[in-house]
């Protein structure tokens, strides 16, 4: 038995809780008991629901507000409601896509994926690029967000129907945004008009400002949501998984373990491939 | 195959282990607050502890240079001290659990007391912290070496503490009154008066434990309802760079069953 960690790490700058105004806040953590002084180290630690590789369900805003981010989504269950057989040693077939910085998954390279893998009934998914890696999140900073690969609504609707047909319950990728940064980050890092020196995610000025332009917490992007499509199939959407080349094997059983918050939406997780 | 999770939830409206100055107030913050997402203090609910955590051994490991197979499907026996109305564990109770539990070389090694099997989330106050079975420190040194000469460098128990810290917290904290909550102004100043020479009072059985290279896991729950004496462990920290403690998930499996 073999076992991969497929985590990206937690510090304190890193580009996931940089690059977009609402969805990743920043990490910050804070010692308050120091070493020097005390002999030993205590953090106090800011991290948002989509901190590291983050396990996101479908009423992602929990406690707080129950509304789905998609309506009449297939799952329903918060954190700390998922049975523990759903997140550990689950069969995961490896749907192997391999992309270059800044590609859009394509809904026929999609499809040539899914015909060409071993995929189960039950089985849940795993969509390897091969592009994210732990050091190329701690070289890249922001830029990594910016130049990750992502998936076309087109493809998402493709492999979210087929998730459906299969039974699947989690979509894990190794992309670090699942939509396109031309969507997700529209007029923030992409679009037409991207604000220029990148600005602060909430709670800064420009963020509390796009909520004005927007009305909501939103990309404002007239392009629908990749991540919309899949997360309505899904019992959680997993999204920056690094290292994912490590696995040798094109089926592999994962744990899965999200903090556990009682009515949570979503968390920092830790994902672990077991190759058997 | 059994999984039992044996993590206590984060729970925004209430956790039982904040009544220490050393603690953070775990809280979620809505989309349109401040404080969007969450902060969670580094021992706040079930927490792993790395030697590392202490000034003498920061040159060991981190968490995110923890090898995988040291956290996840790790082999872990089960050993039992009941200590009913009386707190303190005791050195014949760790000779006693050590040599019923018969932990293979390179087994985690988890004590259940039955603490982490009562109501205390429902609790008010800090009956959850105060209360709570505690080694002594002879218990903490003999077990920290069995555990060191056994290869078992992973310690769980369902104990809010290992060691009670009664030498200056416990009294110096809990005289005043009303009781001042976690990151109060009087924790801010608490901290800022307290040092290495009273922290190494109040936190010698965990140094003990660091000492011998051990790994120690608390705060968990529901470890009653595990019913081998043979289990896996999966123990999930947060993946923090350089980190040296973390909130985590625990979950137990139970093989045959």
């Amino acid at each position: 038995m073999r076992m991969i960690d497929l985590t990206m790490p937690i510090w304190e700058g890193a580009g996931y809780g940089e690059i977009l105004p609402f969805t990743n806040s920043s990490v910050r953590l804070s010692e308050y008991v120091y070493y020097d002084k005390h002999g030993l180290r205590m953090t106090r630690m800011k991290l948002d629901g989509e901190t590291g590789s983050p396990f996101m369900v479908p009423h992602q805003r929990m406690p707080f507000d129950p509304t789905p981010l998609q309506p009449d989504p297939k799952f329903s269950w918060t954190l700390d409601q998922i049975p523990l057989d759903r997140l550990i040693l689950r069969d995961t077939v490896v749907l192997d896509i391999r992309a270059p910085e800044q590609h859009e998954i394509a809904v026929d390279e999609m499809d040539q994926a899914i015909k060409s893998a071993d995929f189960r009934s039950g089985d849940e998914v795993l969509i390897r690029t091969g592009w994210g890696t732990r050091e190329r999140a701690y070289e890249l900073g922001l830029e990594y967000y910016k130049r990750t690969p992502s998936i076309h609504f087109d493809a998402a609707a493709l492999l979210a129907s087929k998730m459906d047909e299969m039974g699947s319950g989690i979509f894990m990728t190794d992309c670090g945004l699942v939509n396109p940064p031309r969507v997700q980050g529209n007029n923030w890092f992409r679009g037409e008009s991207p604000i220029i020196p990148h600005p602060k995610p909430w709670p800064s000025a420009e963020a509390r400002e796009r909520v004005l332009d927007l009305g909501a917490h939103r990309h404002g992007s007239p392009h629908p949501s990749s991540y919309g499509a899949l997360i309505r199939k899904s019992i959680a959407g997993c999204k920056c998984l690094v290292d994912c080349d490590k696995i040798s094997k094109p089926r592999v059983k994962m744990i899965i373990l999200p903090l556990l918050i009682k009515q949570g939406g979503a968390s920092p997780c830790r994902f672990i491939a077991v190759e058997e | 195959m059994n999984f039992v999770d044996l993590t206590m939830p984060l729970n925004h409206h209430w956790m039982p282990d904040e009544g220490l100055p050393t603690a953070i107030k775990f809280f979620l913050g809505p989309k349109d607050h401040q404080e969007k997402g969450m902060v969670v203090g580094s021992d706040s609910g079930t927490s792993l502890a790395l030697p590392s955590l202490f000034a003498e051994f920061r040159k060991t490991t981190r968490l995110d240079q923890v090898p995988v197979d040291k956290l996840f499907l790790r082999p872990a026996v089960v050993a039992h001290i009941n200590k009913g109305d009386e707190k303190e564990i005791s050195k014949s109770d760790v000779e006693e659990a050590f040599n019923d539990a018969r932990p293979a070389k390179g087994d985690a090694f988890m004590i259940s007391t039955g603490w982490g099997d009562k109501p205390h989330p429902q609790g008010e106050g800090n009956e959850y912290i105060l209360g709570s079975p505690h080694f002594s420190f002879e218990a903490a040194r003999i077990l920290a070496q069995a555990l060191h000469d056994n290869e078992n460098d992973l310690l769980l128990t369902d104990t809010a503490v290992l060691g009670l810290p009664k030498s200056h917290i416990i009294p110096e904290w809990f005289s005043m009154f009303p009781a001042p909550s976690a990151e109060s102004a009087e924790a801010h100043m608490y901290l800022h008066l307290y040092d290495s020479e009273k922290a190494g009072k109040d936190f010698a059985v965990e140094i003990e434990f660091a000492r011998a290279g051990i790994t120690t896991v608390r705060k968990l729950i529901q470890c009653g309802r595990i019913k081998s004496r043979r289990i896996k462990l999966m123990v999930s920290p947060l993946n923090i760079v350089r980190g040296v403690a973390s909130t985590c998930r625990v979950v137990a499996v139970e093989e045959g069953r």
